[in-house]
């Protein structure tokens, strides 16, 4: 950080005086994640990791930008507990899950396979 | 159409309801750490008379790998483990020696360093669930029972058996695929085959989202089996149940060739898919299973009792 100031001001780089902390956090912590999964599971698994972590990041980023989003929570704050409260009501659904209805309904609605033995007929006389 | 869909979808379970319903309700938080790690498991479940896995060592600390090679002497063929692992990483099964290294379940060579960084990997955590420090346990290598040993590629078979409030409700077996690599844990490839609770005779076969009767690697039959020593088997799930008090639990279950029937591990977070091996429900099995008391009765009641509801409960 310090570095980058200093450089920034001796060669006269205005753009490196304006880097703040928070994204160099944000990148070192990113960096460290990749070379933990890297290590454990393998370069192909980190790198697809980290695509899907950019890809969501440029999708909030987009989403908060262009939609007027940014003004109504910084003028109405209380607007976050009204999240906890979606938060909340969601947690409570007991039913299938949307992509449970495509895990479970795909496979069961497919034909029957014929069971070479018939037991449970058998036992149910 | 959407009546059918509302049939399926008020006999499935589904995450949801299994966490708050089911793990939440039955399963005391201060009991998962005994399931969660294997060597405390065996200690429950030794002390019960219940059959498990013998373990010839466990190694705790870094500086105790340095005994490996040497104590591995003592030791013909056996598995590597992860205390807390989950969904089977980390398992290495070592089915001999050879030129100063290990022969691997996939034939593989590996020099005695390969095995030690293995058991570093696991101390350090990599495979443990909290992702922190774990214990590594070397086991005896199981032999599955000729009945089950066909149906797996290389990997050992299990059976898997979910067992709510004591009273077993559904079973499946699990083997392991070339894909799979020797594991039978279905996320990694391997197939899950339903299991008719009443008499122990496989049904259906899933492999990812496929229905298939023959495995696709060793082209053996997958359904119609009959599997030894069923009601032992289950009656060993539900007194697992009652060692660790949980409610809602899936027992995993393997018959050795020569010892029989022995426990693998336990998981207080059963999976769903058994659902879709038996191409059942679990939800109408489970209400009637509360409809009764079934903590009260004996082990063998309560084998009957899940054997009958399946029967009968739609």
């Amino acid at each position: 950080m310090v570095g980058l100031t200093v450089l920034g001001a001796t060669l006269g780089i205005g753009a490196l005086l304006h880097v703040s902390i928070f994204p160099m956090v944000i990148m070192a912590n990113l960096i460290e994640n990749f070379t933990n999964t890297q290590l454990e599971r393998g370069t192909g698994e980190a790198f697809r990791l980290t695509l899907n972590t950019l890809l969501v990041a440029t999708c909030s980023y987009v989403g908060i930008e262009n939609t007027g989003l940014k003004p109504l929570v910084l003028t109405f704050p209380e607007l976050l507990l009204g999240i906890i409260a979606v938060e909340l009501l969601l947690g409570r659904w007991r039913g299938l899950r949307l992509v449970e209805y495509f895990r479970f309904y795909g496979v069961l609605s497919s034909p029957e396979p014929e069971p070479l033995i018939k037991t449970r007929k058998v036992s149910a006389e | 159409m959407i009546m059918k869909i509302r049939a399926f979808a008020r006999s499935m379970l589904g995450l949801n309801r299994r966490n708050s319903d089911l793990i939440s309700r039955y399963n005391p938080r201060n009991q998962f750490q005994v399931v969660d790690n294997k060597i405390k498991t065996k200690a429950v479940l030794s002390t019960l008379q219940i059959p498990v896995v013998e373990t010839f060592m466990v190694y705790q600390l870094q500086r105790d790998i340095s005994q490996f090679a040497e104590q591995s002497h003592a030791w013909g063929e056996f598995v590597i483990k992860p205390a807390q692992g989950a969904g089977g990483e980390g398992v290495l099964i070592v089915t001999g020696k050879n030129k100063g290294g290990f022969v691997l379940s996939d034939d593989r060579w590996v020099p005695v360093q390969e095995l030690e960084s293995h058991l570093a990997d696991i101390l350090g955590g990599v495979f443990s669930l909290n992702q922190r420090y774990d214990e590594a346990l070397i086991e005896r290598r199981v032999h599955a029972h000729p009945a089950l040993a066909p149906l797996s590629f290389r990997g050992l078979p299990d059976i898997r058996v979910l067992v709510f409030r004591g009273v077993p409700v559904m079973a499946m077996l699990r083997v392991a695929t070339q894909a799979s690599r020797g594991r039978a844990n279905l996320h990694l490839g391997g197939i899950g085959v339903g299991i008719d609770l009443t008499v122990g005779v496989t049904t259906y076969a899933l492999a990812g989202r496929q229905w298939i009767t023959h495995h696709p690697d060793t082209q053996g039959l997958l359904s119609g089996r009959t599997i030894p020593d069923w009601n032992e088997l289950l009656m060993i799930a539900a007194r697992c149940a009652d060692a660790v008090a949980l409610g809602y639990v899936g027992v995993d279950l393997t018959i050795d060739a020569s010892k029989g029937p022995c426990v693998l591990e336990l998981n207080a977070r059963p999976g769903l898919s058994i659902q879709l091996a038996n191409r059942r429900g679990l939800r109408p099995l489970l209400t009637a299973v509360e409809q009764q008391t079934p903590e009260a009765l004996p082990v063998l009641e309560r084998v009957h009792l899940g054997q009958r509801l399946t029967r009968h409960a739609e």
